[in-house]
Formats: structure tokens, sequence, C-alpha cells
């Protein structure tokens, strides 16, 4: 049987995808402690913290344009492995971010809470994946050119900040140096 | 004669439609400037930090039905008092953008000041700057209840499945089936500071932008205002179309005198 075309249905189809995206956009997509477990096969490690304090403090300023808000973080590590539970304020709201860097390598980020009413779409595998693999360069940056998402440009903005900040972050613990 | 009496009625009708026009022109001409004025504001809301600007006048609060909640608690940890009023927690006056919870307890362990809320312990240094916050990934325990002092200086928690306690680097916790603590109790703070916190409270309850946006929708007025500016909108069609159709019969008239010239 051949399908009549429908002209504007495929819009009207967006707007509405996009309308119900829009109404689930807030909350909690995973919780930290699932996170953790899933990374780390079920058994994370217990966690390490770090002071931001000094030349930590002051590159962790400029990476993200402000003070982080808080002045210890908590990590978890194995091998060459670090994961990272961050914040860091879209518009106006803190988005919770997991993010494990592997052999100073960004394996996996994950939008675990958005709070904000719009940008949610950064929690999409189409938007994280493109951060896989990622690097820092000499001047903390990332290596590779992330596609923004129209709409969503401060929660981009955020979360590219919150992967370079866990990529530097990781080059200050020891595990960054630990043999393979 | 027969062409006069056709014109008659056609020329009452017109002047009649101006007299219309006239007035419903006045008549919209409040809603106008009432609908451009907010309608560009609110273009710009982001420039002009209208959801971060907030309203401090009674008259609106009071409009708006914005009242604090009587029911505030504080824990007096040193020289500083906690307090939650709702779900907002203050350090002394000053909010705490951190924390939106019900407040649980607050001690001073390890030179910091330890809040428990709901699901996180938030510590702080003695100047109210944020240390870190600690949740069920850092394995504080769910369904806390109290928090307080051992007799051996540790931190102590009282949780929905039993007892724990940790030490100042908060990085494990042992579970008991009982613990003795020095548990913190929340206090009625003073009239002075109730006053303050609930003015404190009101002050962030409404923005610039919700006022913006009811005037132009007129749900300040309530759904009347709504009503209202329905019929504003009614109005402009009016307006609008009774314009155009002036403007054509106007048109049509000098052009027949034209052509009779």
């Amino acid at each position: 049987m051949k399908h009549q075309y429908i002209p504007g249905l495929k819009g009207l189809l967006l707007v509405l995808v996009c309308a119900c995206s829009t109404a689930v956009a807030r909350g909690t997509y995973q919780t930290p402690e699932d996170f953790l477990a899933e990374v780390f096969s079920g058994s994370p490690p217990a966690p390490e913290t770090m002071w931001l304090q000094g030349d930590v403090r002051e590159q962790v300023t400029e990476i993200l344009g402000h003070r982080y808000n808080a002045l210890r973080i908590r990590y978890w590590a194995k091998n060459r492995r670090t994961a990272w539970i961050l914040e860091e304020i879209g518009k106006d709201q803190p988005i919770t971010t997991g993010i494990v860097v592997n052999d100073g390598k960004l394996e996996t980020v994950r939008v675990l809470i958005f709070r904000e009413s719009r940008g949610s779409e950064i929690r999409h595998p189409f938007f994280t994946e493109q951060f896989n693999g990622a690097e820092l360069t000499d001047r903390h940056q990332l290596d590779r050119h992330i596609d923004g998402i129209s709409g969503a440009t401060l929660s981009v903005r955020a979360l590219k900040n919150l992967v370079r900040m866990a990529l530097y972050l990781h080059t200050r613990t020891d595990y960054a140096n630990d043999p393979p | 004669m027969t062409r006069h009496k056709h014109r008659k009625p056609s020329a009452r009708l017109l002047k009649s439609l101006y007299i219309w026009h006239r007035y419903i022109g006045l008549t919209a001409a409040l809603f106008v400037i009432l609908l451009t004025v907010t309608g560009l504001a609110l273009n710009h809301t982001e420039e002009l930090s209208l959801d971060s600007t907030h309203i401090g006048s009674d008259l609106l609060l009071d409009w708006y039905g914005i009242d604090a909640p009587e029911d505030i608690s504080g824990y007096v940890v040193g020289n500083t008092t906690i307090s939650a009023v709702g779900y907002d927690i203050y350090w002394n006056t000053v909010r705490i953008p951190q924390a939106s919870a019900p407040l649980l307890g607050a001690v001073k362990f390890a030179d910091l000041v330890v809040l428990a809320i709901k699901g996180q312990l938030l510590l702080f240094t003695s100047d109210g700057e944020l240390v870190e916050r600690l949740g069920g990934a850092a394995g504080v325990p769910a369904g806390m209840q109290a928090l307080g002092i051992t007799p051996a200086g540790e931190l102590a928690i009282h949780a929905a499945h039993g007892y724990y306690r940790t030490d100042e680097n908060f990085l494990e916790w042992h579970e008991t089936t009982s613990l003795e603590a020095d548990w913190s109790r929340a206090i009625e703070p003073s009239p002075a500071l109730r006053t303050t916190l609930q003015q404190a409270w009101r002050g962030t309850g409404l923005t610039l932008e919700r006022v913006l946006l009811d005037l132009h929708s007129g749900r300040i007025f309530g759904s009347r205002g709504v009503y209202l500016v329905d019929a504003a909108a009614v109005l402009f069609l009016l307006l609008a179309i009774s314009g155009v159709w002036l403007w054509g019969k106007r048109r049509a008239t000098s052009r027949a005198h034209r052509r009779r010239q």
C-alpha cells in the first residue's frame, strides 16, 4: 500500500517530540551511586579527596571561568582510571555529571541530574559520545571540536568545562602516572 | 432624489464607524502601551536580568499571596545560626544557595560546620564557604534523622536503619545499633531574626519576569484579567478591520470625486 505524503507531518512530529522532551527534561537520570557501581562493575573503590587549593584552584577557576563551588572534591580511582561526580551551573541550576577518565582520555561522561528547564538534550548519547577519547591540550582545551546543540548553549558549555576540569584533575592525581 | 436616499444611510454608517473606530482606538491605546512595554521587556529577559531581579514591594508580594512560613527553626553553631525557612536554609541571614531541602541538624566538627539536609551532608568553613557536599555516593547513610557528636569527638548520624559514626575525613562510616552522642537540637530563633528571615524569604519569592508575564497575559488580575486581555485583543482586531474598511471607503470616495471633476 502506498502511503500518502502529508505536508508538514514531519515538522509536527518533531515539535511534538521536542515538547515531550522538554516536559520530562528535569530529573535524576541515574544516581551518582548507581553511576559509580556501573563504571566500577558493581564494586567502586573507597573515595579519595582532592583539595582545590593553590595552582589546582587557579587552573580550575581558569577552566570554568569562575571558582568551583566547593573547596574539596571526592573521586574514585582504580589503576589509571578515575571517576568524578562534578557539578556546574548551566543557567540557574547545577547539572550533576559523572565523568570517567582512563589513562588521560575521557572514557565516559554522563548527565546524572539535570535541574534546568531547558538544555536537557545534552544528556543524550549523540552529544555525550563526542567526548569519548578526548584529551586535554597543553593549554587545557579539548583536543577536538564538540558540536553544540541550539537552544542548549549554556548547558553545552557547562558540560564541556566539566569534562576539561575532570581531565585536568585526573592529571593531578597519583593515578595518572600509574604503570599500565 | 433616489440617489440622495441611497447615500444617506451609507454616510450615516460611515460617520458612525468613524466614531466607533475612534473610541475603540482610545480604549485600546492603554492596552497597546501595556502590551508593547511588557512584550519588549520580556523579549530581552536575559539582557535585562528580569529572571534574577526580585520584587521587594510588600504590596505586590501580598497581592500574589507570598507569605513566609511561620514554622522557622534554627541550630546554633558557635557564632552562627543556621535556620530553615521552608526548604530554604540560611547562614545567619544569608540564604545558602546550595541547600534546598529539609534541615535535619547542624554541628561544629573538625573546624567545619556540618549541616545535615535530606540525603546530604554539607561541609562549610567557619566563614560559610562550602567545602564539600556529600551524598549517598560518599557513603552518607540514607534516611538521616539527626546529627550529633560522640563523646570521642566523632560525627554521629541517626539514620533510618541505625546509627553511624565517622571521623574528620568522612571516608569511612561505621554502623552501630546504638550510639551515645550530643545530638544537635533545633531552637526557636529570636523575634528579630525571625522577622529578618521572613523578609529575606519573601524577597526571593517573586521575580520581575513573573510580574511582567502576568501583566502581559492579564493573569495578575486573575482569570478576569485574562478575559480583559482577550477583550483587548478583540478590540485590536476590530480596530484593524474598521481601519482598513474606512481607508478603503475613503479611497473609493476620493476616486469617485476625482472622476466626477
